[in-house]
């Protein structure tokens, strides 16, 4: 009896450590790996994703559009990430240029720091939370990112009407270099050559 | 023995559980859907399909208050209790879908309400209409409130009318400003406010708003929030010590049809009363007001001490890009307006005259300290009394420096009148521009006024190393509304701006210039003239 009731708290002790450890701090923001970079001036493979809140997104719309995509850390959905500013600025992006023709939408690249697939209704939960206004894909695997040599998140690619990515930021970008890049794209004053920039 | 193991095992669980996690062993979770057919316990299988219920409960630190996901409640929600600062009382969802709305209608004065309350986190419910309010927040008679967190909400819809400021507001965070009540520790994070007729987009008042010397609330954040289409203020903090507002976007405040006390005109983004302020990478837009000041883009108010904005973009705005205040018999000290970027400002025709960057005091106020740098300005307000940097007679005291340098001024206007200042205001390494044929700039000191830069020069003993000059802009134009400055307001290769500005800091004590340029890039050795840099 004795050993028994010992037995019980200790695993008491042991399930709750578990349950409500907090996470490090680190956990909340993810350095560049070693791998290779985004491929600056390739063409995009034009892939279908579900959106969390129903219905598909192609890549290449058609018409074709100029696309901003960004892989963002949306969980947890109440932190102040740097994929939590990222967003508040791409819906500002959007709001700015979608009449120009500019598509906006993100990909979760959750899994890339918690190493696990996200549930999909704690993702549809975040995109109202975050009051998305445009698409937030679903990467089940990790493909996409793999794909697009994610290294971080966040990442905004920017991708013009002919599938080409002409830019991309790595980690938090404010939205004056996010516009600097559209502004290019959609024919505004040239400047420097696309390049990957890392901040 | 068995006896000994027993109460230690327990001692142990139940002190690791205070120490890891804060929480205390009976928290409990309470749940509400009012889509629920009948009224149930508050559990999950269970729940409350009224606000009656959670509003008759007093809740206890660490407790939970769960909302239906896709539901919707009528009423105000007014629960009772405090959580502590390890263990605060959340409010949020459940479930799947939209967020839970609660709906104060016409009825309720607001859907949300405290008072006397701490450590509360609400977050994730959306708050529609309620006359006065959407979320209301109170401190009154000596108490402290501590610890309330707000975080991806939605208040939107309050059914008001203000009049004045302070008679509404959507979130209304306020201690009772007649005596020593604070409200300390305050974030609201990711809210999505507006689309209403309440005075106050964000309101925080943080303590005794009857002198600077009376209390106040301290840590104050608000971040990542988006005001739009109030009546009157967009975010406005007041009485308060260690205030950040970062990355809000606020536009369309101050849109009241039937204001007009002219003492309380409407700001999208100021600080009243603070110390140590930071108002930063916010953006502000096609903000109004109804009388003949206010309506710019941001404004550091008077009773305020070590303000810093910086980064920010005012765009559009009936008024000012920024101002600094003094009044009231006292001194707004170390003000520090520093790389922003002003575009299309001052074009409310019924102002009185205002600049991009405009000081002024009244009623014995004064100011002692104003540094104004590297700030990038198209100027072309055609309103023959504003000039871009306006020192209206400001009144100043006190040794804290006062100048403004560094700062490009670009304008199409044929006759820009571009600099009304007076000593003790030092001017130096400025460009002016105008890209009209011909143009005739304006440079008044200390009452007198040139139309001819070099006897401006030579007369004032102002802008020594300053020049006009074309700064070969990428593409300086004005854009359509919404568009983000980019490299058009950049300098190009050979503009005269680049490598001609200096550090403003040489010989001030404890002078910094910050890290970064608007763009967020590092600043070179080799500083430019204006808000961008070589990136």
């Amino acid at each position: 009896m004795k050993s028994t009731r010992l037995l019980y708290f200790v695993l008491v002790f042991a399930m709750s450590f578990a349950l409500v450890a907090p996470s490090h701090p680190q956990a909340r923001s993810m350095a560049p790996d070693a791998g290779p970079s985004i491929l600056v001036h390739q063409r995009i493979r034009d892939r279908i994703y579900p959106t969390v809140r129903g219905g598909t997104f192609h890549l290449m719309a058609s018409p074709h559009r100029p696309l901003l995509l960004a892989f963002l850390q949306v969980l947890p959905d109440s932190a102040a990430t740097p994929s939590r500013s990222e967003a508040l600025f791409l819906q500002s992006m959007e709001h700015q240029y979608a009449a120009r023709g500019l598509r906006v939408a993100a990909i979760d690249g959750s899994s890339m720091v918690s190493h696990r697939s996200p549930f999909h209704d704690d993702l549809l939960n975040a995109s109202y939370d975050w009051h998305l206004t445009f698409p937030l894909l679903e990467d089940h695997n990790g493909s996409a990112a793999h794909e697009f040599h994610v290294r971080t998140v966040p990442t905004v690619v920017l991708i013009d009407d002919t599938g080409i990515i002409v830019q991309a930021w790595e980690g938090f970008t404010p939205p004056a270099l996010l516009a600097q890049g559209i502004e290019r794209l959609l024919g505004g004053p040239l400047g420097r050559v696309p390049e990957l920039t890392t901040k | 023995m068995m006896r000994f193991t027993y109460l230690l095992a327990v001692c142990a669980t139940c002190a690791w559980a205070i120490l890891a996690g804060g929480k205390p062993a009976f928290a409990t979770s309470y749940y509400v859907n009012c889509s629920a057919s009948s009224n149930g316990m508050g559990t999950q299988a269970n729940p409350w399909n009224t606000l009656n219920s959670p509003n008759a409960h007093t809740f206890v630190p660490g407790d939970n208050l769960y909302f239906m996901r896709g539901t919707t409640c009528s009423g105000e929600v007014k629960p009772l209790g405090s959580g502590s600062s390890s263990a605060p009382i959340t409010v949020n969802a459940y479930g799947s879908g939209a967020q839970p709305i609660v709906n104060g209608g016409t009825t309720y004065s607001a859907d949300f309400y405290l008072l006397n309350q701490s450590y509360w986190t609400i977050e994730n419910i959306a708050f529609l209409q309620g006359i006065y309010h959407g979320i209301d927040i109170e401190a009154s008679g000596n108490t402290s409130v501590n610890g309330i967190t707000i975080t991806n909400v939605t208040a939107t819809g309050a059914t008001y009318g203000s009049q004045i400021r302070g008679d509404s507001g959507e979130i209304n965070v306020n201690a009772d400003g007649t005596d020593s009540a604070t409200i300390s520790n305050v974030t609201i994070q990711g809210a999505i406010v507006g689309n209403s007729s309440v005075s106050e987009g964000i309101y925080v008042n943080a303590g005794n708003t009857q002198s600077m010397t009376g209390a106040k609330g301290s840590n104050i954040s608000i971040s990542l929030s988006n005001v739009s289409n109030v009546y009157g203020d967009g975010i406005l903090v007041v009485d308060a010590s260690n205030v950040t507002l970062n990355s809000n976007v606020i536009t369309q405040s101050g849109k009241c049809p039937s204001c007009s006390n002219t003492n309380s005109t409407p700001g999208p983004i100021w600080v009243w009363n603070t110390t140590n302020a930071v108002m930063s990478w916010n953006e502000s837009y096609n903000n109004t007001s109804w009388g003949a000041v206010d309506g710019g883009g941001m404004d550091v108010d008077y009773y305020n001490q070590n303000v810093t904005a910086e980064y920010n973009y005012l765009h559009d705005n009936k008024g000012y890009c920024v101002s600094v205040f003094g009044s009231q018999n006292t001194t707004t000290v170390n003000s520090v307006i520093r790389f922003n970027v002003c575009i299309n400002n001052n074009n409310n025709a019924a102002a009185q005259s205002q600049g991009d960057f405009y000081l002024n005091t009244w009623d014995g106020g004064s100011l002692n300290g104003v540094q104004i740098y590297n700030n990038t300005s198209y100027w072309d307000s055609t309103l023959a009394s504003n000039q871009e940097f306006l020192d209206n007679g400001a009144t100043f005291t006190g040794s804290n420096p006062s100048f403004y340098k560094n700062n490009l001024v670009y304008s199409p206007l044929q006759y820009p009148g571009m600099i009304n200042a007076a000593s003790p205001i030092t001017l130096s390494n400025n460009l002016y521009y105008s890209s009209a044929s011909s143009p005739e700039y304006w440079f008044g000191y200390n009452g007198t006024w040139w139309s001819s830069f070099s006897a401006y020069q030579s007369g004032s003993g102002q802008d020594l190393n300053s020049m006009v000059a074309n700064p070969l802009l990428g593409d300086p134009g004005y854009d359509v509304d919404n568009v983000w400055p980019t490299s058009q307001y950049q300098p190009q290769a050979g503009s005269p701006a680049i490598g001609a500005a200096v550090n403003v800091c040489n010989g001030i004590s404890g002078c910094s210039m910050g890290g970064n340029d608007f763009l967020g890039d590092p600043l070179p050795s080799s500083l430019w003239i204006g808000a961008i840099q070589e990136n």
